[in-house]
């Protein structure tokens, strides 16, 4: 099964806390024209749902309007961390009970809250989160649903901040401690392919996903690998994929995409992202094998497979 | 109405402060209220009390981690007992996870000891990642190494992560699915309740006039889905809805068209209408805002109003973990033919119009709603088929009240 992806969206941003007043931007001037009321009390983390969720919006193709029955994702890894981070100081460190909007804020569905208010969005608003994995947990729960006509579009944002300072949440996130920190905002609006629909508006998709896998074995993996279609097609891996030699007889026909994008959870929200603006080639397999072995495996086209 | 075709719940793990196991949480609700204990936080420049339900206090001395693997592992056993899993049915079966604290706990015991061993300037608040913290121990003791999903959508986490292992289900995706719903004592949510004035003073009492709060639980239930419907005896979740409602980020809308909402779409989702439920689970939460906006749905989609309960109470609100509790616990009480009063209530709110029942009662076989609603206009409805019959002699009747 493919997913249509109708529109996308991408924000992205290097952190780099050797001058710390510059290391965040202000996101404010960027979502102040998204939204259709001044929220208040938003934490970063809300900051980025509604910037990346608002640029998807102001994305869609002409005449394309959002449903509001359409079905929200946001996936992450951490979720709003800075507020968990805030909250917990308070009560170890200051002795203090949060006060309620801190509070509310930690709440990692709080996102979604207002992204639907924002959208005036009334089916469902569901977090997941994988690890490193988390987009492509939020694509097979969003695949679930749209194959199960839960809904018949979906947005899915993949949301990451990474809060001041960065030596701690390195040690948090346990990557060495040079390693480049970034934030970003991924979103897809998807639904099941409706290609009478496109030829009648004459509007392209933006793509399509392959309905995303988690691979307990390898040896399958690499014979589906394999089994597909010779075509134009870049592969972006993990390192520990790379090497391993169920797959590098496989992967050494591919030509390899690794966009200069620093650490995040949903860093292949990013390099997806990164892929489409690039419009160069026609498809692109993204394969992440996380510490258990398992390989959790995306593939985006251009065009119907 | 015909039967179903849904989803059959095939085994059952319950731990909460009723004790661990079905057998032990039914002898708990026969016992007609929770084990309420009262926590006074020193850690705050001014002390804090909170009532909490917890579970087996004597393992208070064990480390968090411990209690945390220990509720996981006494829930996931008595659900996996007697299913003849397979290893490799095991290996590859999806789990569905819902908690609103995950591993904050954790987190709080680390940074605390920190703190603690003189450490200051390098402890680090949230020093790890609590989403992990479940999915990873599931993974390493017990082999459960299909897809995790970790939901973290408040007080319907779990119950959105039961209609995500249906639907994955119903898809043809999976044969089995494993849903977990995981809530443990911690100190954020303890005080982020209390900062909200939304903890009970003494007792929870849903729907009742004098209702001042809800009292916080911890627990840990597992449910194993299987695709095939079961035959006679049993539990069967038809399906169900998740919606949002923006009117506020922090209670449903208070005049009930959200709630109604939901509930209007699980009944549509499930192919039955409001005349086939027999009883609901309300989400009954003891505060003032949610029993008006809950009642209010309620009397919206049903006339007359079938008999309806609470199960906090008894267990305390399990927040992300209620949605897997309360359905473990509704399979219970299904399972022996009977509702459970609903504790804590004994004087009507005419506000509300809606009254729990007040003595337990004859469930028959037929369709059940449960309710959860949470923070950040998350509102979730899910439908049950029950084909257990009533053991007791005692006669159904429709208003306790």
């Amino acid at each position: 099964m493919q997913l249509e992806i109708i529109a996308s969206s991408s924000y992205y941003r290097d952190v780099d806390d050797s001058e710390p007043a510059t290391a965040l931007i202000d996101l404010k001037e960027l979502i102040r024209p998204l939204c259709r009321e001044n929220y208040r009390r938003l934490d970063r983390y809300i900051q980025l749902a509604l910037l990346g969720s608002g640029l998807c919006k102001r994305n869609l193709p002409p005449g394309k309007n959002l449903n509001q029955e359409t079905a929200l994702y946001i996936a992450s890894g951490m979720s709003p961390v800075s507020s968990k981070w805030d909250v917990q100081e308070q009560i170890f460190r200051n002795h203090m009970p949060p006060k309620p909007a801190h509070f509310i804020n930690t709440l990692s569905n709080s996102a979604g809250f207002y992204v639907a208010r924002n959208l005036e969005l009334r089916n469902k608003n569901i977090f997941v989160s994988r690890g490193k994995q988390s987009f492509e947990a939020g694509l097979q729960l969003l695949g679930l649903d749209l194959l199960e006509a839960g809904c018949d579009e979906a947005l899915l944002g993949a949301v990451e901040e990474s809060p001041l300072p960065l030596s701690r949440h390195r040690q948090r996130l346990e990557v060495p401690p040079d390693t480049p920190m970034a934030e970003g905002s991924h979103w897809f609006l998807l639904r099941r392919p409706k290609e009478l629909d496109t030829a009648k508006t004459g509007v392209a998709p933006v793509g399509y996903f392959d309905f995303p896998e988690s691979w307990l074995d390898s040896a399958a993996l690499a014979a589906w690998i394999e089994s597909l279609p010779p075509q134009d097609t870049l592969v972006h891996c993990d390192s520990h994929t790379a090497s391993d030699r169920a797959f590098s007889r496989l992967l050494a026909g591919m030509d390899r995409y690794d966009p200069p994008l620093a650490y995040y959870a949903v860093r292949t929200a990013g390099v997806v992202c990164t892929f489409i603006a690039q419009q160069q080639h026609s498809s692109l397999l993204c394969i992440n094998r996380d510490r258990l072995g398992r390989h959790h495996v995306l593939r985006f086209c251009r065009t119907l497979p | 109405m015909s039967d179903c075709t849904g989803v059959g719940v095939v085994g059952v793990g319950l731990t909460t402060c009723l004790g661990e196991g079905i057998s032990a949480n039914l002898t708990g609700l026969a016992r007609g209220e929770g084990n309420y204990r009262n926590h006074t936080l020193n850690n705050f420049t001014e002390p804090l009390q909170g009532t909490f339900l917890t579970c087996r206090p004597e393992l208070e001395a064990a480390t968090v981690r411990q209690r945390m693997h220990h509720m996981l592992d006494t829930a996931l056993d008595e659900a996996l007992q007697g299913a003849n899993l397979d290893s490799t049915q095991a290996r590859v079966i999806p789990v569905f996870i819902g908690s609103s604290s995950y591993g904050i706990a954790l987190a709080e015991d680390i940074y605390a000891k920190s703190l603690r061993s003189g450490q200051k300037e390098d402890s680090i608040a949230t020093p790890v990642s609590g989403f992990h913290q479940i999915g990873e121990h599931l993974q390493n003791r017990h082999g459960l190494l299909g897809p995790d999903y970790s939901f973290n959508t408040a007080c319907t986490a779990s119950a959105n992560a039961v209609l995500a292992a249906v639907q994955a289900i119903r898809t043809g995706g999976a044969q089995y699915a494993l849903v977990i719903g995981f809530e443990m004592f911690n100190l954020t949510t303890l005080s982020g309740f209390a900062g909200m004035q939304l903890l009970a003073s003494e007792v929870m009492r849903p729907f009742d006039i004098r209702r001042n709060g809800l009292v916080l639980g911890e627990g840990c239930a597992v449910l194993l889905l299987h695709a095939a419907a079961l035959n006679n005896e049993g539990i069967i979740l038809c399906g169900g809805a998740s919606e949002t409602d923006t009117y506020s980020i922090s209670t449903a809308d208070p005049n009930g068209s959200s709630i109604k909402s939901v509930m209007l779409r699980a009944m549509q989702d499930s192919g039955v209408t409001a005349k086939d439920i027999k009883a609901i689970k309300a989400h009954g939460t003891a505060t003032p805002m949610n029993d008006i906006a809950e009642a209010a749905g309620m009397n919206a989609v049903f006339q007359p109003l079938p008999p309806f309960f609470c199960l906090k109470p008894y267990v305390g609100h399990t927040l992300g973990a209620c949605g897997a509790v309360e359905l473990a616990l509704m399979a219970a009480t299904l399972g022996v033919g009977e509702l459970p009063a609903s504790a804590g209530f004994e004087r009507p709110d005419p506000v509300l119009r809606a009254q729990p029942i007040t003595a337990s009662m004859n469930a028959p076989p037929g369709y059940y709603m449960l309710n959860y609603f949470g923070f950040g206009g998350n509102n979730c409805s899910l439908i049950v088929h029950s084909k257990y019959r009533p053991r007791g002699s005692r006669q159904a009747s429709p208003h306790a009240t």
